[in-house]
């Protein structure tokens, strides 16, 4: 039986987005190709079973995973076991990942996020209780310090996304924030931030869209492995 | 079709926002090949990736990566001396998706102190001694050089203990799922849901042991291909009118798999068992085809 359920956007674009109009697209895309390149080849050591190779993708990537568990969790254990869990899954399920489908820390954040909210769901379950999520309404984000064991990149996105997401108005970045950070759904964002549900729908897409543009060459880089053999 | 609908459902699809019709439809728009909808997806993903960025980051404690070495070191002593029957068991159990979800979290609250060794005392003593200006220099050669002997003594001892370490959660883990399964076969009344292989993998079979009353459930399953790189199997309870997940699982070279439900069903109520097949590391709502369902439940009085 099929539900209709097909698999996820299974091809990529083959070819990336313009971006002549963007700011310093070679310096950034040049970035991001060394840094997917340098994970990609990490990888392929981890498949091979090389343990140094999962403490270079440790070194540079944990403290990502770390902050969005942090993020998400707000439990300094619960936090630490998704780092643990993330990385064991790394190394146990390596062939999980395919180099050609995409670039590798956004196949880190996906598993990361994904296992976070199933912790953050688990628990609001057994706590039976409205989660204890709230999204940072008043402050926007500020950027800490920079991690000096992140890679360089991975700190100019860092920069990047904070600035973009600090030029969104209150209500789009509280609502993306919610969605994103705390796994709800439209209906119980327009509860939590008190708003109609269409305007919580259309809060969540103009957010996104106007990310998409703030954070162009970023998003570019991502799309096509910041290489040109692209994702097919 | 309309894409303009597509296209402005992207962002919500990346976000994990869609649920079940829309999601469906959505699904179904992007099977049939639209290449700008594809492409708009794309490009939200990478937003919804670059999100994880506005945390904060924050390296984890130092003992948090000889915890996860220790653990490959395990795993690599394991592969190595082939597939005994302990490894083959826990392959069989999803990587990353801690038995003991549920439970008071099994992290050991031990953590060896480094710090605490080399041990002071030696050489503070010596130096107390009146007569030290003599007996002082030999004396404090002695005491560091034991000292020396001491932290090289305490540093292997450290490593063999994360390695033991590792070795008893690997332990722990199975003995918790052990007994999660013990609970639900002694169980009073057990309910047992038949799940059977549909199109896509017609000779596959398994069953749900579920005790409603423990909150206990296991999953058994025989016969199913191992997934394509890349995808994993995931388990999702239905109850009433949505799917809910009930985690992803690794299927053995022999076909068979094991899985402890992480969150079973309370309600003795009628339910449905299907497994999909997912992205790696599963999706928040099914995408797959439905491989294996089960409806029926026989119950069993003790």
């Amino acid at each position: 039986m099929d539900l209709g359920f097909g698999p996820r956007a299974a091809g990529r674009p083959s070819s990336p987005r313009p971006s002549e109009d963007r700011l310093q697209p070679n310096s950034t895309r040049q970035l991001a190709a060394e840094t997917h390149a340098l994970d990609r080849d990490l990888m392929n050591r981890v498949r091979a079973r090389d343990p140094e190779a999962l403490r270079a993708l440790y070194d540079r990537h944990a403290s990502l995973v770390h902050g969005l568990g942090l993020r998400v969790l707000r439990d300094a254990t619960e936090a630490e076991d998704l780092v643990q869990d993330v990385f064991l899954h790394l190394w146990r399920r390596a062939e999980m990942f395919d180099g050609e489908r995409g670039v590798f820390t956004g196949w880190l954040v996906s598993l990361a996020r994904n296992r976070a909210i199933d912790r953050l769901r688990a628990r609001r379950t057994r706590e039976r209780k409205g989660d204890e999520f709230e999204a940072e309404q008043a402050a926007p984000p500020t950027a800490g310090p920079s991690d000096p064991d992140a890679t360089t990149y991975a700190n100019e996105l860092r920069g990047a996304v904070v600035r973009a997401l600090g030029t969104l108005p209150d209500q789009q970045r509280a609502a993306l924030e919610l969605a994103y950070f705390g796994g709800l759904s439209h209906s119980e964002i327009a509860e939590r931030l008190d708003a109609p549900l269409g305007t919580v729908k259309t809060r969540v897409r103009q957010g996104m869209l106007r990310l998409r543009e703030l954070l162009g060459e970023f998003v570019d880089a991502g799309l096509a492995s910041g290489t040109e053999d692209g994702r097919r | 079709m309309n894409d303009d609908r597509f296209m402005e459902q992207a962002p919500d699809y990346a976000l994990g926002l869609l649920e079940a019709e829309e999601l469906e439809a959505f699904e179904r728009h992007l099977a049939a090949g639209c290449a700008q909808c594809e492409q708009e997806l794309a490009s939200m993903d990478a937003v919804g990736d670059a999100l994880a960025y506005s945390a904060p980051a924050l390296a984890p404690p130092t003992a948090l990566c000889d915890r996860v070495l220790a653990a490959i070191a395990t795993d690599l002593e394991h592969e190595r001396a082939g597939a005994d029957a302990l490894a083959a068991e826990a392959a069989a159990v999803p990587a990353g998706q801690p038995l003991y979800r549920g439970q008071p979290t099994a992290t050991p609250t031990y953590e060896p102190s480094p710090a605490e060794w080399p041990p002071r005392v030696p050489v503070v003593a010596v130096r107390s001694i009146p007569w030290w200006v003599r007996v002082g220099p030999p004396l404090a050669f002695a005491a560091t050089l034991a000292t020396v002997l001491v932290g090289a003594w305490a540093y292997r001892l450290d490593r063999q203990l994360t390695l033991v370490r590792g070795d008893l959660e690997r332990v722990q883990s199975e003995n918790q799922a052990l007994a999660r399964i013990l609970d639900v076969v002694q169980s009073d009344r057990l309910r047992v849901v038949a799940l059977g292989g549909l199109e896509g993998a017609p000779q596959a079979h398994g069953r749900v042991l579920w005790s409603p009353e423990k909150k206990q459930a296991v999953l058994y399953v025989f016969e199913l291909p191992r997934p394509p790189a890349g995808k994993e199997y995931q388990l999702w309870v239905i109850d009433g009118q949505t799917p809910r997940s009930e985690g992803v699982f690794a299927v053995g070279a022999d076909g068979r798999a094991t899985h402890v439900l992480p969150e079973p069903p309370a309600a003795a109520g009628a339910s449905a068992f299907a497994i999909t097949i997912e992205p790696a590391g599963g999706m928040r709502q099914p995408t797959g085809a439905i491989l294996l369902l089960g409806s029926e439940g026989a119950v069993i009085d003790g």
